[in-house]
């Protein structure tokens, strides 16, 4: 009975979805890309004149990836200031064979060993990194909002690697730093 | 050539530099957008200058609540009671217990006491489903602008409430339950231009009763003569209503109106002696608000009027047949039939605001404003079975022997200022003043001062100090020939100072740890007893203790919530000078949920509730009130494809008996409340 139970947990767990506050999804998805305009370096992160913005999500949260991905588009209407834009899903099991050259990762909530996936792939490809959750931020991710008395952003200045990720010095004053 | 790539060269750094600052400006209306989200809708509850607790309707909707009640019961520091006419009122850290009056309901920012008790019995029965969200505020600090909020407040956000690039919701509910409880509503938007229109309906009755008794003829409450006729059983506690809300916006006006047509049984009796299945009591309330918002510069003037109605009117038997008692000449009757009686009182509330918020100041905003409000009766009836010769058939006495004064009136004047300074990023103070004078007994001048202090991002400090008053209800002024209740039209307001610290710890972008402690100093607090019972202002009370809450994940796919609070104090009847503990107050409550969404669309729940004993009543000989401890568990399903819900709930699974207090010398057995209850819900969104 016991191990049935375990048995049942272990299956029950496998398949969670994480619960995500919905206003401050909505503002990381209305601010976030409007940031990567900010990157003084952003032309070399360009493929085809196409900033592409990759949601990186574990399987369960599929259904909220595929949210913030219609609302980032009806948002922005495929286009983010003269450049075109493209937003698309990408699963964290999939991200060791995955070869797009995106812009940014808005990544969602993952498991610790997945975000440091993401933010060593990130640093070797130059991805400007975007987190959902503040705290990973100290795992290797760049940039993060969250909701103080308003909207406060957050960046990690050891990630900038500032040779790639080079964000124009006024966007720098309005942040606060995390080391 | 020279020139021109310098010039070309400043050309393109200027462009570049005016794209930046577009850039730049437009993330600077994003974040002024969100952040005023954020403190509409209470997502920086933390920044808050008072203590406050937030539930987000869909939430509790997973948990089994069924309306505003029971979800008022997960609060920290707040508790239910009820009386002899199953009216139910929150007690807030156990302020005056017997009274109504001490929080305020506030619906979309409209005051919804009833003018009669003060109290919002019949809002605490709104389904959930029609409540976006919940927001609780304990002491008195929360609202200056023309409102005065006692003991705490609780705003009631519907769907009605709205942002640009936010989904509008419509959603259709039905309910079933035990007590053969049945539920049916709606919630519709529609825009046109700059029109638009929220409605949200619901109906709901159950065929609720009890078995209770005996009731209070036992203890002599007719005398002694009459104790023979005193009877248990089943007291009506049934109820039907309609509720119907209509929220308009046309550019800068705005119209935010409800209307509850409430039905009750009369449960155990208003002269305490059990009734019959059918009598009952009726409690309408109605509101209309009509505003107009002007804004300019950064600045805004908001102008508003409005209309409440309120109605008591009770059928019901009061006495049970048999029933002796002694007429105007003094000589001994007997009401072979019973007596009945036939109560109706219909109260207007009219008022008329006007505030301005100014913020051209650096680091100021400043509000100032009055609010001017004509509370009156416009009719009352009083029929009751022939007082002269205990003939059953009812005479109408309103002329005569009326329940109430049909000339109740009352007029309030509010003045209020106050400047809400951001001294920096991490220290921000608001103080102002209320100056209050009514056309019966003044509250004058009072102060509130609060500090908010981010000593980081995950670490806040607030302390409050601040005065407030609750003005004497309709009832406890103006009921008259009444045995149990005797209005007193010179009742002073009762008066609080409060005095509270909060600190919050901030874990993730979702989970914290709230704490605070109070210290409540209560003057002039309204009392009566069924051996005296004219409202006295002749009660002080010291309170103090703390609430402690948790929100957050044990693992990522759930939401765990628990609160703990403490109260203790100490309560004197100035008549006797005589210090007592306090009464019918539960020194400690525990409240905790736990939903485990096992995946994207299903969640299984549970809910816990401790409520520990209450002390009796001044001069009431019984034991403790013993505590209690429910449990309720929900599953809830959702249908992504074709849009609904389903939600399965089994409510006190451990059938514990569940007792709130009754008045000392009147129901011995205090007032059971349901046993082991279930209710099936399926909502379809669209």
């Amino acid at each position: 009975m016991r191990k049935y139970l375990l048995l049942c947990l272990f299956f029950v767990h496998s398949l969670y979805a994480y619960v995500y506050n919905d206003l401050l999804l909505k503002t990381q998805a209305t601010i976030f890309p409007k940031i990567i305009l900010l990157d003084q370096n952003l032309v070399d992160k360009l493929h085809n004149n196409t900033v592409t913005l990759a949601i990186v999500y574990e399987k369960e949260d599929f259904y909220i990836a595929q949210n913030i991905q219609k609302l980032i588009e009806k948002h922005y209407n495929s286009l983010l200031d003269e450049y075109k834009f493209h937003v698309i899903l990408l699963d964290i099991s999939k991200i060791k064979n995955f070869n797009e050259k995106v812009t940014a990762f808005y990544v969602l909530h993952l498991s610790e060993n997945n975000v440091t996936e993401v933010s060593q792939l990130a640093a070797e490809k130059d991805i400007i990194t975007f987190s959902y959750d503040l705290e990973n931020l100290q795992k290797g991710l760049l940039f993060s909002v969250t909701i103080e008395q308003a909207p406060t952003f957050y960046l990690n200045k050891k990630n900038l690697y500032p040779e790639n990720v080079n964000f124009v010095p006024p966007l720098l004053q309005m942040v606060k730093f995390i080391d | 050539m020279k020139l021109f790539k310098s010039s070309l060269l400043l050309w393109t750094s200027l462009s570049l530099f005016a794209q930046t600052n577009d850039i730049l400006n437009d993330i600077s209306n994003d974040v002024e957008y969100f952040g005023n989200i954020a403190t509409l809708t209470k997502e920086n509850e933390h920044y808050q200058p008072y203590i406050i607790s937030v539930f987000q309707g869909k939430e509790l909707e997973k948990l089994g609540i069924k309306n505003l009640q029971e979800a008022l019961e997960i609060v920290p520091g707040v508790d239910i009671a009820t009386d002899n006419v199953n009216l139910k009122t929150p007690i807030f850290r156990g302020s005056n217990p017997s009274a109504y009056g001490q929080t305020q309901l506030f619906i979309d920012g409209v005051l919804a006491n009833n003018l009669f008790f003060d109290a919002y019995s019949e809002y605490l029965y709104m389904p959930i489903d029609m409540i976006k969200r919940i927001e609780v505020v304990r002491g008195p600090g929360s609202k200056v602008d023309g409102f005065n909020a006692y003991a705490g407040s609780i705003n009631i956000i519907t769907y009605a409430e709205n942002f640009k690039g936010f989904k509008k919701e419509n959603k259709l509910v039905f309910k079933y339950g035990s007590y053969d409880y049945r539920m049916g509503g709606f919630v519709s938007h529609f825009s046109k231009g700059d029109l638009k229109t929220t409605i949200d309906f619901s109906y709901q009755k159950d065929n609720k009763s009890l078995y209770t008794g005996p009731d209070g003829l036992s203890q002599n409450i007719f005398g002694e003569v009459n104790a023979p006729l005193s009877k248990d059983g089943k007291a009506p506690l049934w109820f039907e209503q309609y509720n119907l809300g209509l929220n308009l916006s046309y550019k800068n006006f705005y119209l935010k109106s409800r209307l509850v047509a409430h039905t009750q049984g009369s449960a155990y009796g208003i002269n305490f002696a059990l009734p019959q299945e059918g009598d009952r009591v009726k409690l309408p309330n109605a509101y209309v608000e009509v505003g107009y918002q002007h804004p300019f510069h950064k600045n805004t003037i908001d102008i508003k009027v409005g209309a409440k109605y309120d109605v008591f009117d009770s059928k019901s038997q009061l006495a049970p047949d048999g029933l002796v008692f002694q007429n105007s000449a003094g000589e001994l009757v007997t009401f072979e039939d019973g007596v009945y009686g036939e109560h109706y009182a219909k109260q207007r509330s009219l008022y008329q605001s006007t505030a301005l918020k100014y913020k051209d100041f650096e680091k100021h905003t400043i509000t100032g404003g009055y609010r001017i409000a004509r509370e009156e009766t416009l009719k009352t009836t009083t029929k009751l079975s022939n007082r002269e010769t205990g003939d059953g058939a009812l005479v109408d006495y309103t002329d005569t022997l009326p329940f109430f004064d049909k000339n109740a009136q009352r007029d309030v004047y509010n003045l209020y200022l106050q400047d809400e300074f951001i001294y920096t990023q991490q220290l921000s103070f608001i103080y102002g003043l209320n100056y209050e004078t009514t056309s019966y007994q003044d509250a004058g001048l009072e102060p509130r001062f609060s500090m908010v202090y981010a000593y980081n991002a995950n670490n806040i400090f607030k302390l409050i100090y601040s005065k407030s008053h609750r003005n004497p209800s309709w009832q406890e002024m103006f009921t008259m020939n009444n045995m149990s209740r005797v209005g007193n039209p010179n009742l002073k307001p009762e008066k609080v100072t409060a005095y509270e610290f909060a600190y919050i710890k901030k874990l993730s972008n979702d989970a914290y740890i709230q704490s605070n402690v109070y210290y409540l100093v209560n003057k002039d607090q309204i009392y009566n007893s069924p051996t005296n019972p004219v409202y006295r202002n002749v009660l002080n009370s010291d309170l103090y203790g703390f609430e402690i809450e948790y929100k957050g994940h044990i693992l990522p796919n759930d939401r765990f919530y628990i609160n703990y609070s403490f109260v203790d104090g100490e309560s004197s009847l100035k008549e006797t000078s005589e210090d007592v503990d306090l009464t019918n107050v539960a020194h400690n409550m525990a409240k905790a949920y736990y939903i485990y969404n096992i995946q994207h669309n299903i969640s299984l729940s549970s809910l816990v509730k401790y409520v520990g004993s209450k002390d009796r009543a001044i001069n009431d000989t019984r034991s403790a009130l013993d505590g209690y401890t429910t449990l309720d568990f929900s599953l809830s399903y959702k249908n992504t494809h074709y849009g609904y819900k389903l939600l399965l709930s089994a409510k006190n699974i451990t059938n514990v008996d569940v007792r709130y207090p009754s008045k000392p010398k009147s129901y011995e057995d205090d007032y059971a409340q349901e046993r082991r209850n279930f209710f099936i819900s399926l909502t379809k969104e669209f």
